[in-house]
């Protein structure tokens, strides 16, 4: 039984490293991602339509690509990056791979349901381009951009499971090959008890969180 | 705030007469917009200016364009050809830079006040300073006196989401006021408001024209706001400018089908127990005639009852109609009923009433039921 305490333990640190890792990863790149995808369209503040075409490509066949496909085939790339192809950080880089678009086009409906006439306003009062960035649509979005990266953590923490196979270990990796592979159904519950508690904790923080910063009420 | 003066001072010298001065003039102004492959002419060669201190109405119904010259004044649109001179200066070929210092000089406030909800009142108001790199302590002391000048002092650290349509349209006022801009552009400000809220707002508009010396333009489709507060206006229709004045002479004297159109919302119809009865030959001794009166204020004079009643006898009654004050020129029109054999005398009756005899019109005969 300590045993199993000391496994139930270390996956559970690794899948919250994994996870973090990968989350504040892609929340950074991923934002970036969705302000270039809102203000390169036509018409938009900074209008390059060739590039918006081009990004949105990118974007849409990395979303295309199933997780477990993505895993195998960055290897290489898992590789250059963190020198190896084994271990948390190895899973660490599909997982951000895949959470950066994911992310991306959450956040980017969030931005582009932000109120044109609030960009006008701004640009009215003698706001640059900038400002309009920084102080209309970021903190406009920002409960909805919350809320899509509690959605994003929770799809991470799912796709998690499937980085085992890439020896990174995680709650996933235990219940894969304790709980499934060996019919042991204790391990498998326990495992699974782990995962709703901490999807649970995520989505009721995040969704406090949204709440908090949303003033439109 | 140095920065505004930069931009609007360049205006002509102190020598040009103070009521002449022209604080923004339009120039042979077209805009085009490509519309489903379609061209679409939204202003067609608008020619005119905008005095310095007076409140400038632009009326016209949806799609006159009237929305698109405001937002060319502080160039959130491009004209197509022709030039715009705000304090003299043309505003386009400006980089970013330049053209964000000089709209601080235009205040700007918005049909739906478009406050931001992730900051307070006071974090709204006080955002055009901070883009402009104002301190924090200058803010803030600004902001409250910009609380003050809307009368929401008490309001300070609440979101917009907790205001009544009307708080927010002051914040919005007290946010464009933010740079002592010389201009306030008004995109419809009262349309979504209540009509007691309007007149509020439009006091508020009045007084910050009158003390603060801010040119107030406004748009508008409703005739009552321009008749409220405006000193001249300019009728839009398709993209012109088809009428052109001071309140009280375009209201008195229309001349132009989209003037009257607008105006018809204004006019004060016959009521329908006397329209029933109107015969065009009296048909009995007792028909009493029925005579339109439009006052258009033109002689400046308000009209006088003792002479209207010797000049129509004194069987004559007053059957509908209303007077208003526009500009201090009493306007409106009245219907009156009065004794056939008055017939010859109405350019007595226009003396009187020191209107032109065209002002009058026989409407008919009144018949007693």
């Amino acid at each position: 039984m300590p045993d199993f305490v000391d496994l139930y333990l270390t996956a559970t640190w690794q899948t919250l490293q994994m996870v973090s890792v990968s989350a504040l990863v892609s929340a950074l790149f991923g934002l970036a991602l969705a302000l270039l995808l809102v203000t390169t369209g036509p018409g938009d503040l900074y209008a390059r339509p060739w590039l918006n075409r081009g990004v949105g490509s990118v974007v849409n066949v990395f979303r295309s690509v199933p997780f477990i496909i993505l895993l195998v085939v960055l290897l290489p790339f898992t590789r250059l990056v963190v020198g190896t192809t084994i271990g948390v950080w190895a899973a660490a880089v599909p997982l951000s791979v895949a959470g950066i678009p994911f992310f991306a086009r959450i956040a980017e409906v969030s931005l582009r349901e932000v109120d044109r006439g609030l960009i006008e306003a701004v640009q009215a009062m003698g706001g640059r381009r900038r400002d309009v960035l920084w102080q209309v649509l970021l903190p406009e979005a920002l409960p909805g951009i919350v809320s899509g990266l509690t959605i994003t953590l929770v799809a991470m923490i799912g796709s998690s499971a499937m980085a085992g196979a890439v020896g990174a270990g995680g709650l996933g990796d235990v219940a894969i090959r304790y709980g499934y592979q060996r019919f042991d159904t204790q391990v498998m519950v326990s495992v699974l008890l782990g995962l709703i508690v901490l999807v649970s904790v995520v989505q009721t923080v995040g969704d406090a969180l949204a709440r908090r910063l949303n003033h439109r009420q | 705030m140095n920065a505004r003066a930069d931009i609007l001072l360049s205006a002509p010298p102190a020598a040009a007469p103070r009521e002449a001065e022209v604080l923004v003039e339009f120039q042979q102004l077209s805009r085009q917009f490509q519309a489903g492959g379609r061209s679409v002419q939204a202003l067609q060669e608008v020619e005119f200016g905008i005095q310095r201190g007076e409140i400038f109405g632009i009326i016209g119904r949806s799609g006159a364009g009237k929305s698109t010259l405001l937002r060319i004044i502080n160039r959130l649109e491009q004209p197509s050809s022709g030039r715009v001179l705000v304090g003299g200066r043309d505003l386009s070929g400006l980089n970013e830079a330049q053209l964000a210092q000089a709209r601080r000089g235009i205040g700007m406030i918005f049909q739906h006040f478009n406050l931001l909800s992730s900051r307070t009142v006071a974090q709204n108001i006080g955002l055009p300073l901070k883009i402009a790199g104002v301190a924090t302590v200058e803010i803030e002391q600004r902001v409250d006196e910009l609380l003050r000048l809307v009368g929401l002092e008490g309001k300070r650290d609440v979101y917009p989401a907790r205001l009544s349509g009307g708080q927010k349209q002051r914040v919005g006022i007290a946010r464009a006021l933010a740079h002592r801009p010389d201009i306030l552009l008004c995109d419809e400000a009262t349309s979504s408001l209540d009509p007691e809220t309007t007149q509020s707002i439009l006091a508020l508009l009045r007084d910050i024209n009158r003390q603060l010396n801010v040119t107030v333009v406004l748009i508008t489709h409703e005739m009552a706001v321009i008749r409220e507060i405006c000193d001249r206006v300019a009728v839009l229709e398709a993209g012109r400018v088809v009428e052109l004045g001071p309140v009280w002479q375009v209201f008195g004297a229309p001349q132009a089908d989209a003037t009257r159109a607008l105006l018809a919302s204004l006019v004060h119809e016959l009521p329908p127990d006397v329209q029933g009865r109107i015969a065009s030959e009296p048909a009995t001794a007792q028909s009493e005639l029925l005579l339109d009166v439009r006052l258009d204020g033109v002689s400046g004079q308000d009209p006088a009852l003792g002479p209207l009643v010797a000049a129509l006898g004194p069987a004559t009654r007053l059957l509908h109609g209303g007077v208003e004050r526009i500009q201090g020129r009493a306007q409106g029109r009245l219907v009156l009923a009065c004794a056939p054999q008055s017939r010859n005398r109405l350019g007595d009756l226009a003396r009187q009433l020191a209107v032109p005899v065209g002002n009058i019109r026989i409407l008919g005969y009144l018949d007693h039921a």
